[in-house]
């Protein structure tokens, strides 16, 4: 089965709508979760940053969402990801299946969950009075970027986590020391060194986030440039995360 | 047409489950040899099976029959040798495990995407199948209130009607009463009249006796014999008095 033949997309599509329907099932809210996790974390923050780290910042509640709702897709996208080959063990071990559509699916669920969030963001904007400005074009380009980074991302922690034990536990302290050095509650600190600014633009998160909030809160395109070095760099690294699955997946399934 | 030659397949295994921590392995080297273990699961294995023909695979447990059904639906390539499998590799199957948080419906579905087929075209294989399963009455119920017995005869229901070219059948998709065992039988066999390839692993020496125009016996990987049913089944019982 090669990508984009269409019995790939027909089995994607039914891989994703079963780890959709699946992932809050049996909880008392359900999929109410899905949706309940941001705004609870963005209450929190709010409540703990806005007086300090908001100050000087316009509408810093949706500045606040936008990061919020972007980490929480990397998040829980790699997680999902992270887990999807383990989780399909017993499949993958009795019936010839496409690999990558194992990984692809449980992400794209979590994508759907994440347009949902935007969706949210969006009535968030209009209720605020914000509005959206035809720089709103803009966002499907951003939101293509980043689902092709979460894939990326997870084609390869789902192999090694069949490999190395901790995998999981690793990429969770990653998570964490990316969520405080990306700008998810806060401005990108002006008074750091230049080395130490072109690291911190280095993180393609930040650049993410840049281009949304630029998008929603200034109402401006993002530069053209910009977005498409990113773009470039996140193929970059897709062809590679994709290549190292092709190399490890036959050694996976045999160690599942 | 299949057909295998000279075809072997070792796995290496990790001496202990330490070892498959990060840390564990940076610590003593990714590539330590002396960290690992081979076994050889199937060594140098010739076979040859026709189209319109039942393939029998017997041999005590470890010899290596599942493993070969694995190179065969494509989920294992072998370390050595050559195969070649004649027929969509994508409607191979050994056996089903069904998703126990979805519905009878929706695993039939599902399974049907990962064979290659859409929601149009299960919805026409879906009666066929929740009749030969039996499973009327529990079409919208979880997957998990099926009985072991209940999830056989659903994936064998399954496979059935998925089957394209070759039907990889595994010992328990034969399983549940005389009376669904005696369906599954003719169905096999009304395959074999489709010029389809049937191939079945099996511990159940009267099933395979009753279905089987050439036997295979396996033991630790290697081919003890090879050929008519019955011979084969005599050398396998001989093995085991032995």
């Amino acid at each position: 089965m090669k990508i984009f033949d269409r019995k790939y997309i027909n089995l994607v599509r039914e891989l994703t709508f079963f780890n959709f329907k699946s992932r809050d099932q049996g909880t008392v809210l359900g999929f109410a979760w899905t949706l309940l996790h941001p705004f609870l974390m963005l209450t929190i923050l709010y409540m703990l940053f806005s007086k300090r780290l908001g100050r000087g910042i316009d509408h810093y509640e949706i500045y606040l969402l936008i990061g919020i709702i972007q980490w929480n897709f990397l998040s829980t996208g790699t997680n999902e990801g992270l887990k999807s080959i383990l989780n399909s063990r017993s499949v993958l071990r009795n019936v010839y299946i496409a690999r990558t559509a194992v990984v692809l699916s449980p992400v794209l669920s979590v994508f759907l969950s994440f347009l949902l969030e935007l969706l949210i963001l969006g009535g968030f904007i209009l209720f605020s009075g914000l509005g959206f400005s035809p720089a709103v074009l803009f966002l499907p380009f951003v939101i293509l970027i980043q689902l092709l980074l979460v894939i990326s991302i997870s084609l390869v922690l789902s192999c090694l986590n069949v490999y190395f034990k901790d995998t999981g536990h690793i990429w969770n302290i990653l998570l964490k020391i990316g969520f405080f050095t990306t700008p998810v509650f806060y401005t990108i600190p002006m008074f750091i060194s230049k080395a130490k600014m072109n690291a911190y633009f280095m993180n393609p998160m930040t650049q993410l986030m840049i281009f949304m909030r630029q998008i929603i809160l200034s109402k401006t395109p993002p530069s053209l440039v910009n977005m498409l070095l990113v773009f470039l760099a996140v193929l970059i690294v897709l062809a590679a995360c994709y290549s190292i699955f092709k190399r490890l997946e036959d050694g996976v399934i045999e160690r599942i | 047409m299949i057909k295998f030659s000279q075809v072997s397949k070792k796995f290496t295994i990790p001496p202990s489950r330490n070892s498959h921590t990060l840390f564990r392995a940076i610590s003593r080297g990714m590539n330590n040899p002396s960290a690992r273990k081979t076994i050889l699961a199937l060594d140098k294995v010739d076979l040859c099976i026709s189209r319109g023909e039942i393939l029998g695979i017997i041999g005590p447990n470890g010899s290596g029959k599942s493993t070969l059904l694995r190179i065969i639906a494509g989920i294992y390539k072998p370390t050595s040798g050559v195969f070649q499998v004649e027929g969509a590799a994508s409607s191979l199957q050994i056996k089903i495990s069904f998703f126990p948080d979805l519905s009878i419906k929706e695993n039939i579905f599902l399974f049907g995407a990962i064979r290659g087929f859409n929601r149009k075209e299960m919805g026409r294989r879906f009666d066929k199948i929740i009749n030969l399963s039996g499973l009327n009455e529990f079409v919208n119920a979880e997957a998990r209130v099926l009985s072991e017995g209940m999830g056989d005869r659903l994936a064998f229901a399954v496979s059935v009607e998925t089957a394209r070219d070759i039907l990889l059948l595994d010992e328990l998709a034969l399983a549940g009463d005389s009376k669904f065992r005696g369906k599954c039988c003719k169905i096999v066999l009304q395959l074999k009249k489709e010029q389809k390839i049937v191939i079945l692993a099996s511990h159940d020496l009267e099933v395979v006796s009753e279905l089987c125009d050439n036997t295979l016996l396996l033991n630790k990987g290697k081919v003890i014999a090879f050929g008519k049913t019955k011979e084969v089944v005599n050398r396998y019982l001989k093995l085991l008095e032995t």
